[in-house]
């Protein structure tokens, strides 16, 4: 199967910095792949480059086997983003910025129309859904743009820090939509600090650091390669702090990404 | 329907297969649904909301139209009763105007679209969806389209609007005026949409460097058109001779200011008609033209410069300067510690924008070169009429200049905290002493940078001692009054939803504030004109002049029987201590405003 996020021996630097460096990854339909790293590492970078808003130094980046630099118009029509701090227009109401979404995408149809409602539904927006959004709080912008990110049924979405600000009954419709977004065949790139999401909704998580990506795989995988009862957050500790002394020149750092498909 | 019991809507219907050209065509049918909803949601929200706003800013434009409409009026009528209403005049004056705004605007638009193209969220938003790049240049061009040149159409419109009335030109001159305005616009927006694709896709890396030099060109043009203009004849006449070939300049065939002059003209004839529509077609054209050019390069390589602008090393060390906090903390002693504090803040976050810092070298460098220019006419400043006019001339300038100075800057200072006003709302300091604070620093910068603009042109110009004190004082009651305004005004309508500062200062409030601030240095520079130009007139030998005064003498205005200094020194006295008691009221009433806004304004 060929895989929806294709990264091909990529790197980005910004001047003399390299933020993302030799970084190849290939997330497949169906899967949800988390990616954790401390500040700075390489994520949003990482996340701007699959989205199209920057260009890799080096390498390609494909979506749904479009080539990011060269057709991106076609790649981001497979694509959807939600960011961690969403820009809505704040004179629009929801239900319009959904409408823009729709026409955006050349979506038509009563078919169409019913879906929107159901998002609507869904999120649990009907009751705010036709004020502007300038009076939306946190949570409701984030479930606006969960909304319309899902409206057009992606095959790629990239969703970067999901739950942050959002009350735990937003955090439960958002993880169920994430996992069924994954069953229905959609490749998810999160980005997330928060461990506890990613170890629960993960197919596979990967481990940034210093624009590498150092560790790769499932959470079983990671497990494995951990100490006995050593949680997430311990083993995630364990090896960013093992990078550092490595690019100290102390201690070569273990590059081991590890292929995994989605079950 | 519960989240919890249904989490996950139906399976969605699949996106159909589009041609390239029906998504375009379907992009652009979601950008006119999110303009056209923006538009009549924006709309309503004002006609539902503070609707006096809206009439304000009706009202205030139709007294500014009006009043530029009647001083264009009188120009041209004196103009014309000294018949000097010569075709050649009025087009080297047309061609002097508008090739002096299309540089304006060339540069207006380039700045307002590098902040609307490349460091907005907006853009973020919309290039991660499958819109092509030339739309969403359009939508932002629109935009600074629209935000650089309404000023334009403002200015522009009454100018030749008098023209029209004075010259008795056909209904067709007015009609036509509108679209060469339009068509007129459209040009130097896009030449500066190209310079400012073409700074951002080459050199991002260097902006720093770029604006050093782009400043540094600028200087030296100016230099070198103010050397030429100081080397120019000795004698007045020569020189202004030789200043209006100069001026020809702008009006060479191939220039946009040529077309829209001659064709302005041409329709002001009954049998111009031809000859204007000619030269429409020519600016409409070339307008088209240059937009067409700008957008398929946006097509191209706009997606290329976003990567550009945003590849480049953000971080960087800032040295911790010390001699900022001692300059500070020296000039502003009287102020409490905190308050000090927060003025090094903003004069750091100011002085790292480049775009506002761009901004004001233009201002002032602009303001510079006419001061150089001042130095020319020291043969009519001999004259103490003349000399009476020309100081009072150069204070306005002085003045519109802090008024550009206090609307552009310094009223969208409170604005521009934005998310950060939970920063000031929770420093240990009163917000009172906060507003109090941003005034003092936005007064001595207005201050400080007109007094030595001041200062240098009377020196030029060889003032008498009483003219440079009476001058000098008024720059600080203005500079304190139009930062009063500003400040208040600034805060009482704070947009912190708004992070773009010439849209926060092109906006409604910002415009009650310029013209507030208009209003302010009209009526104190005309209360100490007035009596001084009748001072002036004692000096004159001239038996026309004398009469002129006598003349006022029997109106009773104050004065005796004789033309000595001391009959207009209690009117004098009067009229500073009203300046004074003006300035006081500009900086009282709208900081007491903006402090009850402040306050009230939740973090």
């Amino acid at each position: 199967m060929k895989p929806l996020i294709n990264l091909q021996d990529v790197s980005k630097s910004y001047g003399t910095k390299w933020a993302v460096r030799d970084l190849s990854l290939q997330i497949s339909a169906g899967e949800l792949f988390a990616c954790l790293g401390p500040n700075g590492a390489g994520k949003t970078t990482t996340i701007k480059m699959i989205t199209g808003l920057l260009r890799p130094t080096k390498g390609r980046v494909l979506v749904a086997d479009k080539d990011m630099s060269t057709n991106s118009l076609e790649a981001r029509r497979c694509l959807s983003y939600v960011p961690d701090e969403p820009h809505l227009y704040e004179k629009l109401s929801g239900r319009e910025f959904l409408r823009f979404t729709r026409e955006i995408y050349g979506l038509s149809g009563a078919d169409v129309d019913a879906y929107l409602e159901e998002l609507i539904d869904t999120f649990e927006m009907r009751e705010y859904v036709d004020g502007l959004t300038e009076t939306y709080s946190h949570g409701m912008r984030q479930r606006l743009v969960f909304a319309s990110a899902l409206l057009h049924r992606p095959r790629v979405l990239v969703v970067d820090e999901p739950m942050v600000g959002l009350d735990p009954k937003s955090v439960r419709i958002v993880k169920d939509l994430l996992k069924k977004a994954a069953r229905e065949g959609t490749a998810i790139f999160m980005s997330t600090h928060t461990l506890a999401i990613a170890e629960e909704m993960a197919h596979r998580i990967g481990i940034f650091h210093q624009g590498r990506l150092i560790r790769c795989g499932s959470i079983e995988e990671l497990r494995k390669e951990s100490a006995e009862n050593q949680t997430l957050e311990d083993f995630f500790l364990q090896v960013t702090a093992h990078a550092e002394v490595a690019d100290d020149g102390v201690e070569p750092a273990a590059q081991t990404p590890v292929e995994k498909r989605p079950a | 329907m519960s989240s919890i019991d249904h989490p996950v809507p139906i399976s969605p219907p699949a996106v159909p297969a589009t041609s390239a050209g029906g998504l375009r065509l379907r992009s652009l049918s979601g950008l006119q649904y999110l303009r056209r909803r923006a538009l009549i949601n924006t709309l309503k929200g004002k006609f539902a909301g503070a609707q006096w706003q809206l009439w304000m800013a009706l009202s205030t434009s139709i007294v500014f139209w009006s009043g530029l409409y009647i001083m264009f009026r009188g120009g041209f009528e004196l103009l014309e009763r000294n018949q000097l209403v010569s075709s050649f005049l009025v087009e080297l004056l047309f061609g002097l105007y508008f090739s002096t705004l299309l540089m304006m605007l060339v540069f207006s638009t380039a700045i307002i679209l590098y902040a609307g193209l490349f460091n907005s969220d907006e853009t973020r938003l919309l290039l991660v969806r499958p819109i092509p790049a030339d739309f969403v240049f359009g939508l932002k061009f629109q935009e600074a389209l629209f935000f650089s040149s309404w000023g334009f159409v403002l200015l522009g419109s009454p100018m030749l609007a008098a023209y029209g009335v004075t010259v008795e030109a056909p209904l067709a001159f007015y009609f036509l005026a509108t679209i060469y305005l339009v068509a007129y616009c459209l040009l130097p927006a896009s030449v500066g949409a190209l310079i400012c694709l073409m700074v951002t896709a080459l050199i991002p890396r260097r902006k720093k460097e770029m604006i050093l030099a782009a400043v540094v060109a600028a200087l030296l043009l100016a230099g070198f058109m103010a050397f030429r203009a100081w080397r120019a004849a000795s004698s007045s006449n020569m020189w202004l001779l030789q200043l209006m070939q100069q001026m020809q300049l702008t009006n060479l065939p191939f220039l946009p200011s040529h077309w829209i002059s001659k064709g302005l003209l041409a329709a002001t004839f009954e049998g111009g008609l031809p000859r204007s529509l000619f030269f429409l077609g020519v600016l409409v054209w070339n307008s088209l033209l240059a937009y067409l050019i700008a957008s398929w390069a946006y097509a191209k390589r706009y997606r290329h410069a976003y990567d550009r602008v945003h590849s480049h090393n953000f971080f960087r060390k800032r040295r911790d300067s010390t001699w900022l906090p001692a300059v500070v903390n020296r000039m502003f002693a009287f102020l409490p510690a905190p308050v000090r504090v927060l003025i090094v803040k903003d004069v750091r976050t100011f002085s790292r924008d480049p775009v506002q810092f761009l901004q004001l070298s233009i201002f002032t460098g602009l303001i510079a070169l006419y001061i150089v220019l001042l130095s020319r006419v020291t043969h009519y400043a001999e004259h103490p009429y003349w000399r009476n006019m020309i100081s009072f001339l150069n204070l306005s300038v002085m003045a519109l200049f802090l008024t550009v100075f206090t609307s552009r800057f310094v009223f969208p200072l409170l604005s521009l905290e934005g998310q950060r006003l939970w920063i000031l709302g929770l420093c240990p300091i009163g917000r009172d002493a906060i507003m109090w604070g941003k005034f003092v620093f936005s007064s001595a910068g207005a201050i400080l940078l007109t007094s030595g603009l001041m200062l240098l042109s009377t020196l030029i110009l060889n003032f008498d001692p009483l003219l440079v004190a009476v001058h000098m004082s008024l720059v600080v009651i203005l500079g304190c009054g139009v930062s009063g305004i500003s400040v208040g005004l600034g805060a009482r309508f704070a947009n912190q939803k708004e992070t773009d500062p010439s849209r926060i200062a092109s906006g409604i409030p910002g415009t009650l504030n310029l013209v507030t601030s208009l209003f302010f240095i009209v009526v104190v520079i005309t209360s100490i004109a007035v009596p001084y130009h009748f001072y002036s007139l004692t000096l004159t030998p001239d038996a026309e002049q004398v009469e002129a005064v006598r003349h006022v003498q029997r109106l009773r205005v104050p004065g005796g029987n004789g033309l000595e200094w001391n009959d207009f020194r209690p009117w004098l006295a009067g009229s500073l201590s009203l300046c004074v008691a003006l300035g006081l009221a500009a900086v009282l009433l709208p900081m007491r405003l903006g402090i009850r806004a402040f306050r009230r304004m939740e973090v």
